[in-house]
């Protein structure tokens, strides 16, 4: 029997150094802007100091159990507050600066990239709505010493996708309805899964106006969490992505006055494809940030550990692996960062950019979190080994802003020159 | 003349120009504007603190690819910027901050196409 031993290798780079020291001989072609280096940087250290220590115990707790003083720690930095504009004490970040952002807390934890991320989410149509009425209600309680969430609520349960795919708004079956009555409307329904949903102040809720077939009456309305007729149901014992919480949201009878109606009655899908276009390269850089927090360990381990009488990476099957995985991350970062670079300089968001990124980026996620868990062995089969939680959040990205099914149409759309 | 018409549109804007505050609004944000008006003749001209060109002379800070009835609506203040871009009738190319720069530029423009513009149908 061969004796196994571990020696580790001193001043290895890892991949962002890597990065930082080849853009310092050899300037990269996409150069970040100074706020969003800065904020990156900035982002990273809460990363690896405030939400790292405390991932394994956040995975492993019950479902419905939630970090509050993790998020008020992000809530310091000014993550509930990144694409508010500066001028109303927000950050002034665009999609680059959360996509850049998320990257670095996906590569410890995606599930906490995505409490921020899917605030910032809900948060996008009042912001993007220029309604100042509506912006004075909604905004202000993310700048005070509390941290607040917001949610973005359009999943239900016989309609996934079929929210998400223009083509079927008339084919989509028990949408939730909204009914007017006065200067009132009347939400009835059900929404799944809502990430943020148990704990967020408000939501932004697609509902189909009542009379209209399917969901071609799809309709945004900010509606209070607190409002008479809500209620937040079970948590969803999820698979990974457990420190946020994916809830269903229940409306009885629910009224929501006809100001909080964002982008005109009807205009619910012209906004969803706008908003899916911005959102898609983020969850891109969620799912880079996970290849990247897989690969990091699975090298860090193949630098140790020495079979055979030499290190893991220098035996050539475990090379070829460690080279593959860094590639599709380095892809897997151009794509995001070109489509999140169009989705600041063109409004509405080209469809074809980030449909690609997250395709490719949700993919790469999958392939190089399996090969660390490969390469780390049965520790990284074991739940307490971070590699083994990567694993499962790998997935998560596939299912949630697009599944690879709804993408391949998005992209193919593009291609056909259908939808641009 | 009708909507259809860009020359309502550069006409309306050389005049806003005459207005100096707007005029130095646009030339201390060194913002320029290039609108390309879709579903038709194409056609496309810039407006900055210099005046309003035909074409496309420099790189504008932002490209507003607009069709005209949208462009008329939006000048007459029934058509939000966002909702135009929600619904594809305007795709803004350039900064997204320059684009929310639009609600500052638009009121004077839209004074000086409203003397302009030809009545609503029916009035």
């Amino acid at each position: 029997m061969i004796a196994t031993t571990t020696t580790a290798v001193p001043n290895a780079p890892t991949l962002s150094d890597l990065r930082a020291l080849n853009e310092a001989a050899m300037p990269s072609l996409f150069q970040l802007p100074p706020e969003v280096e800065e904020l990156r940087d900035e982002v990273r250290d809460f990363a690896q100091t405030v939400v790292k220590p405390r991932t394994l115990a956040n995975d492993l707790a019950p479902a419905d159990e939630f970090d509050w003083e993790m998020v008020e720690a992000g809530h310091r930095l000014g993550l509930l507050r990144l694409t508010m504009p500066k001028d109303l004490g927000g950050r002034g970040m665009g999609v680059l600066g959360v996509a850049v952002a998320m990257e670095e807390i996906a590569s410890v934890c995606a599930s906490t990239a995505l409490i921020f991320g899917a605030s910032l989410l809900g948060q996008t149509s009042v912001l993007f709505s220029g309604d100042q009425q509506l912006q004075a209600r909604f905004l202000p309680s993310f700048l005070g010493d509390r941290p607040v969430l917001a949610c973005n609520a359009i999943t239900e349960e016989t309609a996934g996708c079929d929210l998400l795919i223009p083509e079927h708004a008339e084919l989509a079956e028990d949408v939730m309805t909204a009914r007017r009555d006065g200067d009132h409307f009347v939400l009835d329904g059900v929404k799944r899964f809502i990430t943020n949903g148990k704990v967020a102040e408000w939501a932004a809720v697609f509902a189909n106006i009542e009379g209209n077939p399917g969901a071609t009456g799809l309709t945004v309305f900010i509606v209070p969490l607190d409002s008479e007729g809500v209620t937040r149901g079970a948590v969803a014992d999820k698979m990974g992505y457990r420190a946020c919480l994916g809830t269903t949201l229940t409306f009885e009878d629910v009224r929501v006055p006809e100001e909080n109606i964002v982008f005109g009655e009807g205009g619910g899908w012209n906004y969803l494809t706008v908003q899916s276009n911005q959102a898609r390269s983020i969850v891109a850089a969620i799912s880079t940030g996970v290849a990247r927090g897989a690969f990091e360990i699975a090298k860090e381990w193949a630098g140790e550990r020495v079979q055979a009488g030499k290190p893991l990476y220098e035996h050539q099957f475990t090379a070829r692996k460690l080279a593959e995985m860094s590639s599709k991350i380095e892809a897997s970062r151009l794509l995001y960062l070109q489509a999140a670079h169009q989705a600041d300089n063109m409004l509405p968001a080209p469809v074809y950019g980030p449909a690609v990124a997250k395709m490719y980026a949700d993919r790469a996620a999958i392939e190089v979190a399996e090969e660390a868990m490969s390469i780390v062995g049965a520790r990284g089969y074991c739940r307490e080994h971070a590699v083994e939680k990567l694993v499962r959040e790998s997935f998560g990205a596939r299912i949630y802003e697009g599944t690879p099914e709804v993408l391949a149409l998005a992209i193919t759309g593009a291609l056909y020159g259908r939808r641009l | 003349m009708t909507v259809q018409d860009p020359q309502l549109f550069t006409d309306a804007f050389r005049a806003a120009l005459t207005d100096a505050e707007f005029a130095t609004l646009l030339k201390e944000r060194d913002f320029s504007l290039q609108f390309v008006l879709t579903g038709g003749s194409g056609t496309a001209f810039l407006l900055d603190s210099d005046g309003v060109h035909d074409g496309a002379p420099r790189p504008a800070s932002l490209r507003l690819e607009v069709r005209p009835e949208a462009l008329h609506l939006i000048l007459l203040g029934r058509l939000g910027v966002t909702r135009a871009i929600v619904d594809r009738s305007l795709v803004a190319k350039g900064p997204v901050p320059r684009v929310r720069q639009l609600a500052d530029l638009l009121p004077p423009l839209g004074r000086a196409y409203a003397q302009l513009a030809p009545a609503p149908s029916g009035a």
